[in-house]
């Protein structure tokens, strides 16, 4: 378990900007509860600096997760957020979308979201950018990258795809050994 | 499967029926056929199936019904309105199905539903009042029960069981009188029979539909064996006895159960097994084995009937010997017949809220909008619900995937309520995998303070990470120890709660991993208990026993076996310092205090115990310990241990180690050296052991041997002879007959009582005043033994004209030392009778108690010198003393 060096910090902040934007700064500056990033075997945690303090006295092979894995970084130094980062970027998700009932379980087996499983989209949400993936219970499903802006989601062919799947909460039961 | 297909009104009776059955059970024993009948119901196509409702208690839940008929309401119903129904039920003390359907009537309007009702309470009033409900059922369905009581028997004639006819007929009048008698659970077979009959009227054209809807093919063709077997002694009783009164003809007329001969055992062995005829054989056996005194056959010993019950259950449930065996020891044979029956039973699928993300109000509203009908699980919980049925995989909702709900069994609750962690704790889990405990402990609090979860096995290490990201928790750190070297990691005394959920040999979960039947032994026992212990004092260590809101170790297993339950905790009882306090789970059943020749520490009474027939959970223990100091027992625990090889073993916890001390009488005394021998501390089960077999037969020269060195050691000697004495009256109450050749009764009485009480050990008892004795005597265990001390103290004070007693007694009876012992216990008799102590039914265990103590004194007397020859000859003989002395005492007292 170590601190994230600076290449690896700009690579994960680079990542979650995407998502919820100028909210990183809510993440870094919790006064009554701090919370870092912390490397371990790849993966990316976040977590409270009392619990990171708790966790050093875990030897380093012993030590499986601490507080949130938020992502993996890969050999080539990039950062791929994964699904344990939901709780995190729905918080603060800056663009949200919906899907119908009828394509939540297609979202869930790793599909991407098409047209016709589109139910609300947040105004003005660029192409490429992060998105957040609701039910209509407001349950957050996943997350993945906007195909189209909301305005070219208005009319385009029902099965185009508007999102582009990245994690689902499917991911617990179908790839639990990757987490 | 077919009852409630019957036709409208006759259906709703038909399910009734069992609801009422399993509701005058209530909760302690619905016998296992009951059970099943009620478990199938839901599958029944109630026409008013629907989704169910939801409500904040489940009275039902600890019911032994698998599936349980619950109050339907519409799937749009409004929460608030199950609410209403709930307080009803909540206001109603008993709370049971009638009442429930009575709700739904109210909601639903529907007439049927209350003539339902109506039907229900009269069922239920009948089932109150056994024989009249018995008498009723013969009456009303006289003519179609006969009908398919009729059929049913020729159907099964011609199966050709080989079932001799006495046999058969045998079984029937057990059967039949079991009915109409004052036994609950009996009468409750009487009706299922019936149940049973009516259903097989229609099963042939109504099975496809429902095993479809069942899905449990497999616990339905055993249950369709059952019935049939049921509903052939049914019918056959029926046929015999026309329904009523001679129905109630019962064993203790003198119609007896055969055992089958050799021979018969032999070509059984030979051929497949006959379920159906082994089914009936067990359960005969079994109500023989209850009254065994009455329904014997003349010349067959209990051993022979245990013998066979042992081969039939072997036979009908695959268990090994050594399972069977354990269960046996554990439980009454009905009882252990009941568990067993039980473990073959799924039990029901529950799952938790996880209130990190929601509330169960909200999931289960949800749920049930995807079409699964579920309920809580009962007023215990307040996260806890119990799916009946569902049309999706509840392991893969988009609820269940977003992290809203873990699927667990109930069992697993329980350790973690009796936990009981507190919000900014540092709290260890040491045998975290798969997670379900643990998520739960950071629930509880609210992803604050710091849980670390461990887990020995590298694999199941994904199983936990993954249920902890999935459930949104945020506090926990997970590891890969050893449980044992995490004092070394984390530090002693570094935390504030551990729970430690240790591995075992999982004796309690046989429905879910059903290869324990034959895969477990004692050695599998042993060692699992020795790695317990092992990790149970690695958890106490880690726990710091100042911390201002915990200091707390929460022991549980998902074993019944007591050497991985009681015995580790009494383990560690001696070897740190802990305490046992509530767990503060409201049922279960206490742990045991005394289990064959174990002796526990009283305060493991609040351990709680849980098995699947009791209270449909699987089988487990909780126990939760506190820590007093942080210092390490180890001194001290060698200080009791020498002070009770001194003979001064403190009064702190007499009861504790009365029985010790009364075991170790006779050796202790004079050779302080066989008592590392018979008590290792390292033994296996690690209890305070009596040590039965090593001291059980001293040879009279090595009595008189003792006896002169008892004198010697007068304090110490008093003082075992009262805890002797106070086991000798046990005993005295007790049957007699395995005591012959045991000099010392009170160790054999020792072991032999906790292994058989309950067991009925008065059948062999020899007379009948140690029968009046023994209810009295179990009763009165403890106070008796105080009783027998304090008069001894009395005894002693006034020690010179007892001695002259003593020696007049022995003097009067030198011609025959039987004789003598029966004067000695003649003045114990007389002494009580002047004390005037303990209620007439007492008096008789009290007397005999009075009665070895006599014997005590004469030995003493004897060491003095006094009237050495009859002294000695009432010491050498008193096995067969203990015998007489009862009824002679009882003469006195007249």
């Amino acid at each position: 378990m170590r601190p994230l060096t600076e290449e690896e910090t700009k690579a994960v902040f680079e990542k979650l900007y995407k998502f919820i934007g100028k909210n990183i700064k809510n993440l870094i500056d919790r006064p009554n509860d701090p919370h870092c990033f912390r490397l371990q075997k790849n993966k990316v945690f976040y977590v409270k600096e009392k619990l990171m303090k708790k966790a050093t006295n875990v030897a380093r092979d012993k030590l499986v997760a601490l507080g949130t894995c938020i992502g993996k970084l890969t050999h080539t130094g990039k950062f791929r957020l994964t699904i344990g980062a939901l709780d995190l970027i729905s918080q603060y998700a800056k663009y949200k979308i919906w899907v119908k009932p009828s394509a939540e379980m297609q979202f869930l087996y790793g599909n991407n979201v098409l047209k016709s499983g589109l139910a609300r989209i947040t105004e003005n949400t660029p192409a490429y950018t992060g998105v957040v993936i609701y039910n209509m219970a407001d349950i957050p499903l996943g997350f993945g990258v906007t195909a189209k802006s909301t305005n070219e989601c208005r009319n385009v062919d029902p099965n185009a795809v508007v999102t582009f799947h990245q994690a689902d909460c499917g991911e617990f039961l179908r790839a639990e050994d990757e987490l | 499967m077919a009852k409630a297909k019957a036709a409208a009104p006759p259906a709703k009776k038909a399910v009734g029926k069992p609801a009422a059955a399993s509701n005058g059970a209530a909760n302690k024993k619905a016998p296992a056929p009951a059970g099943k009948v009620a478990k199938v119901q839901p599958a029944k196509g109630q026409p008013m199936k629907g989704d169910k409702g939801f409500s904040d208690h489940n009275a039902k839940w600890l019911k032994l019904k698998r599936k349980q008929p619950e109050p339907e309401e519409d799937e749009d119903e409004e929460l608030e309105g199950e609410e209403d129904e709930e307080d009803d039920l909540g206001s109603d003390d008993l709370g049971i199905m009638g009442d429930e359907f009575s709700g739904e009537g109210e909601d639903d309007g529907g007439e049927d539903d209350g003539e339902d009702e109506e039907d229900e309470e009269d069922e239920e009033g009948e089932e109150l009042l056994q024989g009249r409900e018995f008498v009723d059922d013969g009456d009303d369905s006289d003519d179609d029960d006969g009908e398919g009581g009729e059929d049913e028997d020729d159907d099964e004639g011609e199966d050709g069981e080989g079932l001799d006819t006495d046999e058969l007929e045998a079984m029937i009048a057990a059967g039949g009188g079991e009915g109409g008698e004052d036994e609950d659970e009996e009468g409750e077979e009487g009706e299922e029979g019936e149940e049973g009959e009516e259903e097989d009227d229609d099963s042939d054209d109504d099975n496809d539909p429902y095993t479809e809807a069942e899905q449990q093919a497999a616990a339905l063709d055993k249950f369709r064996r059952q019935q049939a077997a049921l509903a052939k002694r049914e019918a056959a009783s029926m046929a015999a006895g026309g329904g009523d009164g001679e129905v109630d003809l019962h064993l203790d007329e003198g119609a007896v159960f055969t055992l089958p001969s050799g021979q018969q055992v032999e070509a059984e062995k030979s051929a497949p097994p006959d379920l159906a005829v082994v089914a009936r054989r067990m359960k005969a056996t079994v109500a023989v084995l209850e009254n065994f005194a009455q329904r014997r056959e003349a010349g067959r010993s209990r051993t022979e009937y245990l013998a066979q019950l042992k081969r039939d259950l072997a036979t009908y449930y695959g268990y090994n010997e050594f399972m069977i065996d354990m269960y046996l020891n554990m439980f009454s044979v009905a009882e252990a017949l009941e568990l067993m029956e039980a473990n073959e039973v799924p039990r029901p699928v529950t799952l938790r809220t996880n209130t990190l993300k929601t509330r169960r109000r909200e999931l289960a509203a949800a749920l049930i909008q995807r079409g699964v009908s579920l309920d809580p699980i009962g007023p215990w919980s307040k996260v806890g619900l119990v799916v009946y049925e569902t049309k999706v995989p509840i392991g893969a909702t988009p609820e269940y995937m977003a992290g809203h709900y873990m699927l667990q069994g109930a069992s697993s609750f329980m350790p973690v309520m009796a936990l009981a962690p507190q919000p900014d704790e540092t709290v260890v889990d040491m045998a975290a995998a798969p997670g379900g405990k643990t998520t739960y402990i950071a629930a509880l609090m609210r992803n604050t303070g710091t849980v670390f979860a461990n887990e020995i096995n590298k694999d199941r290490l994904k199983s936990i990470t993954g249920n902890l990201t999935r459930l949104g928790v945020t506090n926990t750190v997970v590891c890969n120890y050893d449980g044992k070297e995490l004092v070394q990691v984390l530090g002693q005394r570094s935390v504030d709660r551990v729970l430690l959920d240790a591995p075992c040999s999982g004796t309690g979960v046989v429905s879910k991993d059903p290869s324990v039947k034959t895969s477990k032994s004692q050695q599998d026992i042993w060692r699992c208990g020795h790695l317990q212990k092992q990790l149970l004092l690695s958890a106490i260590d880690l726990v710091d026993a100042n911390s201002a809101t915990g200091g707390y170790v929460v022991y549980s297993t998902c074993s019944v076996c007591v050497e991985e339950d009681e015995a580790v905790v009494n383990y560690v009882l001696r070897k740190r310092n802990v305490k046992v306090v509530p767990t503060g789970l409201e049922f279960g059943r206490e742990g045991f205090i005394r289990y064959r020749d174990f002796r526990f520490h009283p305060s493991l009474k609040h351990a709680r115990r849980f098995y699947p027939h009791a209270h449909n959970l699987d089988g487990f223990f909780v126990c939760k310990l506190k820590k007093l100091s942080n210092d390490i027992k180890r001194d001290k625990d060698e200080e009791d241990e020498e002070d009770e090889e001194a003979g001064g073993s403190g009064s702190g916890d007499e009861e504790a180690q009365g029985a010790k001390a009364g075991g170790k009488k006779a050796p202790s005394g004079p050779k302080p050296v066989v008592i590392p021998v018979s008590k290792p501390k390292s033994h296996p089960k690690g209890a305070a052991r009596v040590p039965a077999k090593k001291v059980a037969e001293p040879d009279p020269a090595e009595a008189e041997d003792m006896e002169a060195e008892m004198a010697q050691l007068k304090a110490a000697m008093q003082k075992k002879g009262a805890a002797a004495a106070g086991k000798g009256g046990k005993k005295g109450g007790k049957g007699k007959s395995e005591e012959e050749d045991k000099e010392d009764g009170g160790r054999a009485a020792a072991g032999k009582g906790a292994g058989t009480s309950g067991r009925g050990a008065a059948a062999a008892a020899a007379g009948a005043a140690a029968e009046a004795g023994e209810g009295s005597a179990k009763k009165k265990d403890s106070k008796l033994y105080r009783q027998a001390m304090k008069e001894l103290e009395e005894e002693r004070a006034a020690k010179k004209e007892k001695q002259g007693a003593a020696a007049a007694a022995a003097a009067a009876g030198p011609s025959s030392s039987k004789p003598a012992a029966g004067g000695q216990a003649e003045a114990g008799g007389k002494k009580k009778a002047g004390g005037g102590k303990g209620a007439v039914a007492s008096e008789p265990a009290a007397a005999a108690a009075v009665a070895p103590k006599a014997k005590a004194n004469g030995a003493a007397a004897a060491g003095k010198g006094k009237a050495a020859d009859g002294g000695a000859g009432g010491k050498g003989k008193s096995a067969a003393a203990p015998a007489k002395p009862a009824p002679a005492a009882k003469k006195q007292k007249k």
